[in-house]
């Protein structure tokens, strides 16, 4: 039995130690962790330090199958990532820009997030008078997340990214994957369009005019607790746009100015929204919604 | 083929809309009366929220495999609030609603040896495999939790605490809600926190309950 038993006690450490590595320190953290259903990975674009420079980092996100990691306001449950950064002296990091989420789930719970590769984007600025002590500058990151399909797991990385080094070959093939990271950013809303926001007392209607006639259209609530997550979005076609009909959160219980978002409509882009809430015009339709 | 096509209608829209008022009707709502329940715990014994008139009642949903519930078990965190609470008169009532072969599904037997393994101390761990009281409670994590005080009014829904992460290390220092709640309730004060967002796990409720109006 011993003989069986040292086997794999052997194989476990091996697993185990394999998972544990990449956590041990900033000298041996390495740009990419696998971890249980996930690999995480800590990209930057470009991957070098120029003074007065904005560069993007990028934490790689490649669930499994049928796994998922969570947006900036998950829904109705999970946790979005969290990333604490270790930077050069003179280098500052913004927060996360969050890619336009999902909607995860079809039952009476409802979440928001990402369940493909995805990448989180960071930005990072660089200081006018930096100048690198360093030879070999890098940059840290020490990242925690949950990654659920019908279960829920948490990880944890450490991870690096040597920054100062000349471009080379796999260049192309990360600068497709900003690109892309980039594009899956919620837009400004045009300077032309128009996003207002009517309290029914039961629910929000979200009007977005675009000038055209919209068919499709999903809203992310930037702000937890104030549409309900579960509810069906009634979608009306304007000829000018779109209108949702979102119902709101048990949890909200104070009238609220701006409904703030990011509205998703028929080719895919997501938009962000800031619309100021104005009562019901008239006292007859506020009788209809809350009898 | 009409004729039983408009009977087949007839059929589920008489099943459809008694289901979804009586949900609507009785959904648990702060301020408001707290719908009565009926669940077996893991003894086999029955309870009924009316039995608690005159008391504190706390609802715990629980998912032993869920690592926010395991956050505040592993920490001993819910232990302590649960002996702490039981300690002053408050019934404590833990709820599994996890579907047979869902994550957090036990057997009576399972739940009871969970507990004494984790020196869990709640009043009793109902078991509601069918969901029937979690979607009463609109219960949508674990844990999610709610009190209801001795007039049998809900007086707080949500989040165990204002840290929603599943790690350990945020218990020690966390803004603990339940605690606040029954503090202020059994002072005479208002509860300041009344509704939060839960955090945690999604219930895991049967597949076959999945659409939202059950």
């Amino acid at each position: 039995m011993s003989r069986r038993l040292g086997s794999v006690l052997l194989m476990l450490l091996a697993v185990v130690g394999g998972f544990i590595t990449p956590l041990r320190g900033q000298e041996r953290a390495q740009g990419k962790a696998n971890s249980p259903h996930l690999t995480v990975s800590l990209l930057a674009e470009p991957k070098v330090l120029r003074p007065g420079a904005t560069l993007w980092l990028g934490l790689r996100f490649q669930p499994e199958p049928g796994w998922h990691i969570y947006w900036q306001n998950p829904g109705d449950s999970g946790e979005p990532a969290r990333v604490a950064w270790r930077l050069p002296a003179g280098i500052t990091a913004g927060s996360i820009e969050w890619p336009t989420p999902e909607r995860l789930g079809k039952s009476s719970i409802v979440d928001y997030g990402y369940s493909g590769d995805t990448m989180l984007l960071t930005r990072l600025r660089v200081d006018g008078k930096f100048h690198a002590d360093d030879t070999r500058p890098s940059v840290g990151a020490t990242v925690r997340w949950v990654v659920c399909s019908d279960i829920c797991i948490p990880g944890k990385a450490t991870l690096n990214v040597p920054l100062g080094v000349t471009a080379d070959a796999s260049m192309a093939a990360q600068n497709k994957l900003f690109a892309d990271a980039v594009r899956r950013l919620p837009r400004q809303l045009p300077r032309n369009w128009r996003a207002a926001v009517v309290d029914e007392g039961r629910s929000f209607e979200l009007t977005v005019v675009t000038g055209k006639p919209e068919p499709r259209a999903a809203f992310f609530p930037f702000t937890p607790e104030q549409v309900e997550n579960g509810a069906s979005q009634k979608v009306t076609t304007l000829p000018n746009g779109v209108k949702l009909t979102l119902a709101k959160s048990d949890g909200l219980l104070k009238p609220i100015s701006v409904l703030r978002g990011v509205i998703v409509l028929g080719d895919g882009i997501g938009y962000e929204v800031t619309a100021p809430v104005k009562a019901a015009r008239s006292a007859e339709s506020k009788r209809e919604k809350t009898p | 083929m009409k004729k039983y096509f408009t009977i087949v209608m007839l059929l589920a829209v008489a099943l459809l809309i008694p289901a979804s008022a009586v949900f609507a009707a009785q959904a648990a709502k702060v301020g408001q009366a707290a719908p009565d329940f009926t669940a077996a715990d893991s003894t086999g014994t029955m309870h009924h929220l009316s039995e608690y008139r005159g008391k504190f009642v706390v609802l715990e949903w629980h998912n032993n495999g869920c690592p926010y519930t395991r956050k505040h078990y592993e920490s001993g965190n819910m232990q302590q609030l649960q002996k702490e609470w039981t300690a002053k008169g408050v019934i404590w009532l833990t709820v599994i609603s996890s579907a047979p072969g869902q994550q957090g599904f036990v057997t009576p037997a399972e739940e009871n040896d969970y507990m004494a393994k984790m020196h869990a101390v709640p009043t009793a761990a109902l078991l509601d495999p069918t969901g029937q009281m979690g979607h009463l409670y609109d219960a949508k994590t674990t844990p999610d939790m709610f009190v209801i005080n001795p007039q049998g009014v809900l007086i707080y829904d949500g989040a165990i605490d204002n840290r929603p992460t599943s790690d350990q290390g945020d218990v020690q220092g966390a803004e603990n809600y339940v605690s606040e709640a029954l503090t202020a309730a059994m002072a005479g004060k208002p509860v300041q926190t009344a509704v939060t967002r839960p955090y945690g796990c999604s219930v895991k409720y049967a597949d076959s309950e999945s659409n939202g109006c059950r």
